[in-house]
């Protein structure tokens, strides 16, 4: 049964006050009365209760970590490989279903194109008129289809940062324990090239930064 | 003339394809990354489109590369990119970009680049 964050949080709490608390009494135990007339030099059972005790102690942080590694684990890693699959669906999705779109928009104005060879120059000027409206709609579509690489781009780019965040949760792990039973972080799959920065927003401002640079420059070649 | 399309998007080199032969430039030839580009690049190509990132070579170091070769090096190379940061301009145009178009660009910027391009006296002279 996998656990919530929070309480593999509060699990891995739990086994650090466990272990302030066994501190504290072994503190408590080695400054025992300090003030107290003559000292009462401490006795080899003294010394093996000290031991006793640190060692109840660690085991049960340990066990307490390990809990905590294996619901981690469990949980986390398997549901941050979940979203690296569903991140890789939906970039894949994108990418035939704009292909697809580009069929069609492709075909659509092969088929305008067949309506004026038809109709030759007999086509009315109001007729004519629309199908070139309408080719340069398909065209205007064909353009707007550039949102599928920049939505893939943005895609990747948070697949990288879960891709970092599991492997911090994975090293975390293995300071916990064993190593993980999936043999490491699984591989994303993902285009490797993107631009994190990516975006469909205030193309006229960028492309404006872009002129500037470019104009400041003189010709090149 | 004809074109190089480099882009690691399919869907973004049929969208610069379509546009180009929207404007009258119908020879096209394509590849998916720099190291791509490269082995396809040969004295036919009169005109370079590249993307900036993608795998294995990156249009930046393929700017690099083409502006090395002699065969290359006065061929107009139009960088279409999302990378939009003045740092990534600057560079791109002290590579030897000729000029540099943002995605999502619209066709008018893309031809305008293109005119202008072959317009200047270095690409006609």
């Amino acid at each position: 049964m996998m656990k919530d964050v929070r309480e593999v949080l509060y699990d891995s709490q739990a086994a650090l006050r466990l272990v302030d608390s066994a501190l504290l009494d072994m503190t408590g135990i080695a400054e025992e009365t300090p003030a107290a007339p003559p000292v009462r030099s401490r006795t080899p059972q003294d010394a093996d209760a000290i031991v006793a005790q640190g060692h109840e102690a660690l085991v049960r942080m340990l066990q307490q970590l390990r809990a905590s590694r294996s619901m981690l684990q469990k949980s986390e890693l398997d549901r941050l490989a979940q979203t690296h699959d569903k991140l890789r669906e939906v970039s894949s999705a994108t990418e035939t279903a704009a292909t697809d779109i580009l069929d069609g928009l492709e075909r659509a104005t092969a088929m305008v194109d067949e309506l004026d060879a038809l109709d030759g120059d007999s086509t009315p000027a109001p007729a004519a008129g629309v199908r070139s409206r309408l080719r340069d709609e398909l065209f205007g579509l064909v353009g707007h289809m550039q949102f599928q690489d920049i939505t893939s781009q943005q895609l990747a780019f948070a697949s990288a940062v879960l891709s970092e965040l599991e492997v911090r949760l994975s090293d975390l792990v293995q300071i916990f324990g064993a190593a993980t039973d999936e043999g490491g972080v699984p591989e994303m799959g993902m285009a490797a090239a993107f631009d994190p920065s990516a975006t469909t927003l205030d193309r006229e401002t960028r492309q404006a930064v872009a002129d500037a640079i470019v104009a400041g420059t003189g010709p090149r070649a | 003339m004809k074109f190089l399309v480099v882009d690691d998007s399919p869907t973004m080199r049929r969208i610069l394809v379509n546009s180009l032969q929207r404007i009258g430039h119908s020879q096209c030839v394509e590849a998916g990354d720099g190291k791509e580009a490269l082995e396809k690049f040969d004295s036919t190509i009169q005109f370079v489109i590249t993307d900036w990132a993608m795998p294995n070579m990156s249009g930046l170091d393929l700017t690099r590369a083409l502006r090395e070769r002699p065969d290359a090096a006065g061929v107009p190379i139009l960088m279409v990119t999302t990378r939009s940061v003045r740092e990534d301009i600057v560079a791109a145009v002290e590579a030897g970009v000729n000029n540099y178009v943002v995605k999502p660009f619209t066709p008018q910027v893309l031809k305008e680049k293109i005119d202008a391009i072959l317009a200047s006296p270095a690409t006609t002279g």
